[in-house]
């Protein structure tokens, strides 16, 4: 995913970044999923792997 | 896991942390008003980019929805694994070290969510005042430059941007030579040229323009009669009474991606004034880095040296 932003923008710094919906809304929603699955959100096999964590 | 709480308590931290900062920096990135930092590429994400993305995403969801997959595999092998692991709990280590572990796991435990509780309260602070439409300030400088299709480059900052990428100047301090962008706008694009500037957009800045150097010539006591650029106007005084003209007669053009208007109470708009008959000759406009964390030169630009 970050190499999607880098491919078009040249940077990798949180602090020039704000406002992708607007520009990049199926690169948000495909961002957002990654992120639940980051976050570990039931349905996602990062959920699976806190589960067996405990 | 159960008989080590160092190992419990590193493992739960990190549980919880990452997500914040996954969440945190989606907040980031995505949300708020469009960046002035990087140029404005209107492309999302492509066919390629989809189909290179989609098989990690479905294993994802796969794995996540079904995980018997791999532990009907996985377990009879790590259930033998489990079997013949030694005993290396904490309750051995501790009688050989006679290490209180419980007041050790407490105090990191208090240390823990106070630093916790700090990232929320810095995570909501982030949130309440660096969200939304933060005015971001964009420094540039206007050189002396014949040029003709410069100053164009400003009138048209938002080149190719014609429906969404309005500009709106918002403020300029004279004694720093820095123009602060409010609305979001885009100020990059400096080099695109554009070869035509129509007779309204003529109109629209001589009308601006006649403003701005009455103005301007209250400022600019000292006298830099020689300097092309004359004056650069964009004081609340000025702007108060130039941005109900500005926002008429800015719109007008805005077929050309010309849009300097002032949408909002608050906004001010920039007038510049210019000296000798033809606008296009006379001043090149350069915009910065707009680099956050460059000072602003101390050279004032307009007023002389």
């Amino acid at each position: 995913m970050v190499g999607i932003l880098y491919d078009r923008y040249h940077t990798r710094t949180i602090k020039y970044y704000r406002g992708l919906v607007m520009i990049m809304p199926g690169f948000s929603v495909l961002f957002l999923l990654f992120t639940f699955a980051n976050i570990a959100v039931p349905g996602t096999s990062g959920f699976i792997s806190e589960f067996l964590t405990f | 896991m159960q008989l080590h709480p160092i190992v419990a308590l590193g493992s739960t931290t990190a549980i919880v942390l990452a997500p914040a900062y996954a969440l945190w920096l989606y907040h980031k990135i995505s949300y708020g008003s469009f960046t002035n930092y990087i140029p404005r590429i209107y492309q999302d994400i492509t066919t390629k980019e989809v189909q290179l993305l989609l098989p990690l995403l479905i294993l994802t969801m796969w794995l996540g929805i079904n995980p018997n997959i791999l532990f009907n595999d996985i377990s009879l092998p790590i259930l033998g694994i489990l079997a013949n692991l030694p005993v290396m709990g904490i309750r051995s280590f501790s009688t050989k070290l006679n290490i209180n572990w419980t007041f050790i796991s407490k105090v990191l435990l208090w240390v823990l969510s106070f630093l916790l509780l700090c990232f929320i309260y810095f995570l909501f602070i982030n949130i309440v005042y660096c969200s939304g439409d933060m005015p971001q300030s964009s420094t540039f400088e206007v050189i002396q430059s014949s040029n003709s299709s410069n100053i164009s480059a400003f009138l048209h900052g938002t080149t190719g941007s014609n429906d969404s990428g309005v500009t709106i100047v918002h403020s300029i301090d004279l004694s720093r030579g820095v123009v602060t962008d409010v609305s979001g706008g885009f100020m990059d694009n400096v080099n695109n040229q554009i070869n035509q500037i129509s007779e309204v957009v003529q109109d629209s800045v001589h009308a601006v323009q006649d403003m701005a150097r009455d103005t301007a010539n209250q400022v600019e006591t000292s006298s830099s009669a020689g300097r092309t650029v004359s004056a650069v106007v964009g004081s609340v005084v000025a702007a108060n009474a130039a941005a109900n003209l500005a926002a008429t007669v800015f719109a007008v053009p805005a077929g050309l991606g010309l849009a300097a208007v002032s949408a909002g109470a608050g906004l001010t708009v920039l007038a510049i004034g210019l000296n000798g008959e033809n606008i296009i000759e006379n001043v090149a406009q350069t915009f910065g880095t707009a680099d956050p964390t460059s000072p602003a030169s101390d050279s004032n630009p307009w007023l002389g040296d």
